[in-house]
């Protein structure tokens, strides 16, 4: 009975931090809502994780250093993969798949 | 994979591994480094296989999972990079991220796994893949990271009511 307990608070614990396995979902949702320890040990958990979630920095980075890191990237992309002189044959594929001239009856 | 393409989903993945990189590394400087640095050697080890590979851009489903595939790949150079890095650091970059401390006092590898999970919102397997390790170490990792940070607040918050 102790056991089962202990693993419902275990249970609860992994629902917070969604590493639970999807077939314990129901019984967890269950039990926060028919018991009051254990939904309090819920709402408890829910504020720790909260809490921990305040505490890892999340930056945004700023769109002049976006531009600049992706002029980086592109450079990288350009000297590493130097053009592809399959486009230049597709290129002209497509072109030679177009009309130049229809005439209309 | 043409090569337009792959610059457009790199394009459009960069501000997710700068996040990483930046709560890493804790620096605007050092994280765009990273990300070029990361950017490069990804590139020196797999370019052949991603020219090779045919990809539909048209569909929705493969664009999606192509990006998601060379996010993890990007996250896993940027993780490997920055652990390399911050040991030779002295941090003093990090002065005006205070309110982070105990963030940063954790390990790299805890910090990384914490962001991925709570920030990216991956699932335990996908940082399987990032980190190459078996999913028991990747929850110890998370369940360490948390408990250190915990604890860590906790006596900061006792140490500021004893100045007081």
């Amino acid at each position: 009975m102790e056991l089962e307990g202990r693993y419902d608070y275990a249970l609860i614990g992994a629902y917070v931090n969604k590493t639970i396995k999807a077939k314990d979902i129901k019984r967890v949702e269950e039990i926060i809502g028919s018991d009051e320890n254990l939904n309090s040990y819920y709402q408890k958990k829910l504020a720790e994780h909260q809490f921990l979630l305040d505490l890892i920095p999340v930056k945004k980075i700023t769109p002049k250093r976006l531009l600049s890191l992706r002029k980086e990237t592109h450079q990288i992309t350009n000297e590493m993969i130097p053009d592809n002189v399959f486009t230049k044959v597709s290129n002209l594929k497509s072109f030679l798949n177009k009309s130049l001239l229809t005439i209309k009856y | 994979m043409r090569k337009e393409e792959l610059v457009s989903i790199i394009d459009s993945l960069l501000p997710r591994v700068y996040g990483l990189a930046f709560a890493l590394m804790g620096d605007e400087l050092e994280a765009e480094q990273v990300i070029i640095d990361a950017y490069t050697v990804y590139l020196m080890q797999d370019k052949d296989f991603l020219l090779k590979e045919s990809f539909d851009s048209s569909d929705s489903k493969e664009r999606s999972s192509i990006r998601r595939y060379l996010l993890k790949e990007l996250f896993r150079e940027v993780f490997e990079l920055c652990q390399k890095r911050i040991p030779q650091l002295s941090g003093k970059n990090r002065k005006n991220l205070l309110e982070f401390e105990s963030f940063y006092r954790i390990g790299v590898n805890k910090r990384a796994v914490m962001y991925l999970k709570e920030i990216e919102k991956f699932q335990i397997e996908d940082l399987q893949e990032i980190f190459s390790m078996e999913r028991h170490r990747v929850l110890e990792l998370f369940h360490n990271a948390k408990h250190e940070l915990l604890i860590d607040k906790k006596i900061n918050n006792e140490e500021m009511l004893s100045w007081n």
